[in-house]
């Protein structure tokens, strides 16, 4: 009888076992891209006289929705990311400030002027490293990108290169994977997840997305070609391409194993693909184009460069967002506000607070502009109180309350301030 | 055979309580009648249904969750408040956490971040001071739109009373349902003892 109870619990065992095997076959579905033949090790850098890849390639009025041949499959495809779109549409996670959407879109009208009024952006409030194309035409760029790219080139690699993957048909190929590899009953969350849209601030749900959705290293590797000659031919330093990886790199030597799960999933890549765009970016046509535009960039980005920054720090990483903004401060970019977050960072870490680095980084934003982050002296008063500097807490407090007498929090403050 | 016996049952039983607890169950509140969830005593003046997550979460609803629902929270040294479960079930370590070095006014902005896990972006409307539960509290107002696209409003009670962190909140999709549970989610919170 003993036994009986055996099988009975190795059963219910083995069907639970089965189903997250079941879940993880579903998720780790792009298998082709790690065949140990195709590892960038073995690859060979392309001969500088034989560049594969032409703009003559490209189609000039590639509209996959039009298609007379589409089966059912495909219509209903189409149906379930339109729906997507809907919903990125209606949902409260896209940053809707006008300047910046139309800086980006201007960025993409000089990457591709063809498809200018074809091809849909929205920026996904993510604060991690990433963008989407649909085969819709639909390209999600997330804020964590905005934040780590340094120059309107780096952008426009990114969009050259996202681009490629809907023209190429990438995109289209790999949510036809993904239904084959899924039922259509799971694939609309999973898709909405992708987008960025589904419950998934959680790492690990995010994780599971993104392996869902993502690319063959072939098709990676054609998109980096095209896209470099999309960027080129617009008018940008086709160097920048190498660079933008290069950064993707450097930014990510401390993120979590997920976050890098995340990352090399959706961006299959390391050094060796930096040093092939660098490659590649010599010998290319258009290899003249010059412009790198870092204030152009910067300057676009002023609009939403706080709200950029609060979504890095909400995102709780803080090995990964003290590296960033350690590289920010070495591009000088927006110091007041990054010399304040990192202040954030170190006084609002889960375990071992330093106050001290905290004071230190909020008093070097003060000297740079005590005006650039509102919550400047609100955050030293703060720190002093766990100091237990409670005179300091109180001028810290005023000071606050001076520059903004209007702000929703200054009655609380006020108060807040008697019980000191 | 009697011991094989009893372990069968006892692995069906096992089984029958993992299903039960998966289930979400909801109570019947009744107007009028006093209750204390979490440890806060109110009196509500309309009927809630009342779904119990944990000894430190409640949840009241009219219309269901979705739509308007009242949280009430608390949390001791080093406990999860407004804690997001991934898909297994497991509380995601940036869920805000409570501890005594915490002051009130840090709180709303722990709040905030807790439900933007949810996949939320938040915006504060106000924060102002007011007594809750006897002591020295603050109400936040808040609206948001879901990920879903859903439009709502919000509102927030919470103090900090011997090194325990107590939270009553409120929220509702703006057409229709906000407003149906508004009026007694504040006379409660205001009236609210421990």
């Amino acid at each position: 009888m003993i036994t009986i109870v055996k099988i009975i619990i190795s059963l219910v065992l083995l069907v639970h076992l089965s189903s997250c095997a079941d879940s993880l076959n579903k998720y780790s579905q792009p298998i082709e891209k790690i065949k140990p033949s195709e590892t960038l090790d073995s690859e060979k850098i392309e001969n500088a006289t034989n560049f594969q890849y032409s703009y003559d390639d490209l189609p000039t009025n590639y509209n996959p929705k039009s298609d007379p041949n589409a089966d059912v499959d495909e219509l209903g495809l189409w149906m379930q990311i339109e729906k997507i779109e809907r919903n990125t549409i209606t949902s409260g996670n896209i940053v809707k400030n006008e300047e910046i959407n139309s800086y980006i879109k201007k960025v993409f009208c000089k990457v591709s002027p063809e498809y200018c009024n074809e091809i849909r952006i929205y920026i996904i409030h993510m604060p991690f490293f990433n963008a989407s194309m649909y085969p819709n035409g639909m390209m999600h760029i997330w804020t964590g990108a905005l934040l780590r790219i340094q120059n309107e080139a780096q952008l426009a690699a990114l969009i050259g290169h996202e681009l490629s993957h809907y023209l190429k048909r990438h995109s289209y190929e790999a949510y036809e994977r993904a239904i084959q590899a899924s039922g259509t009953a799971t694939i609309a969350q999973l898709l909405l997840g992708a987008a960025g849209l589904g419950n998934i601030s959680s790492l690990i749900n995010l994780g599971m997305t993104s392996n869902f959705y993502s690319y063959g290293r072939n098709d990676e590797r054609e998109s980096d070609g095209y896209g470099l000659v999309l960027m080129a031919r617009g008018g940008y330093k086709p160097e920048e391409a190498a660079n933008l990886w290069k950064r993707i790199i450097n930014t990510s030597k401390k993120l979590s194993l997920l976050e890098v799960s995340i990352f090399t999933n959706t961006h299959p890549s390391g050094p060796e693909r930096e040093k092939k765009l660098r490659e590649l970016s010599k010998i290319i046509p258009y290899s003249d184009s010059n412009f790198i535009g870092k204030k152009e960039y910067i300057e676009a980005l002023k609009p939403i460069t706080s709200l950029l920054i609060e979504d890095e720090i909400k995102h709780g990483e803080f090995e990964s967002s003290l590296l960033l903004f350690d590289k920010l401060i070495n591009d000088e970019f927006y110091l007041p506000y990054i010399y304040y977050a990192r202040g954030e960072l170190y006084r609002t870490k889960k375990k071992n607070i330093d106050l001290s680095k905290a004071l230190e980084n909020y008093k070097i934003s003060e000297k740079y502009n005590s005006l650039a982050a509102k919550n400047l002296y609100k955050s030293i008063a703060l720190t002093y109180i766990k100091m237990g500097n409670k005179k300091n807490a109180r001028e810290s407090f005023n000071k606050y309350i001076s520059l903004h007498p209007d702000a929703n929090d200054t009655n609380f403050i006020k108060s807040f301030m008697e019980t000191l | 055979m009697k011991n094989a016996k009893t372990y069968i049952k006892l692995s069906l039983f096992i089984l029958a309580i993992g299903i039960l607890t998966a289930c979400k169950t909801f109570t019947l509140v009744e107007k009028g009648q006093f209750t204390d969830p979490v440890g806060m005593n109110v009196k509500p003046e309309i009927n809630w249904n009342q779904h119990k997550y944990t000894n430190k979460e409640y949840a009241w609803t009219i219309d269901g969750e979705i739509l308007n629902q009242v949280l009430f929270l608390s949390a001791g040294e080093n406990e999860y408040f407004l804690p997001f479960k991934n898909r297994w079930g497991l509380t995601d370590p940036k869920s805000p956490q409570f501890n005594k070095n915490i002051t009130l006014l840090e709180i709303p902005d722990l709040f905030v971040k807790g439900v933007e896990l949810f996949g939320a972006q938040l915006t504060i409307v106000n924060i102002d001071p007011v007594t809750f539960l006897d002591n020295d509290g603050f109400k936040l107002n808040f609206e948001f739109i879901t990920e879903d696209g859903l439009e709502k409003l919000g509102i927030v009670y919470g103090t900090i009373v011997n090194d325990r962190l107590y939270i009553m909140a409120y929220g509702g999709a703006v057409i229709e349902f906000y407003g149906k549970g508004v009026s007694d989610f504040i006379q409660m919170a205001e009236s609210a003892t421990l």
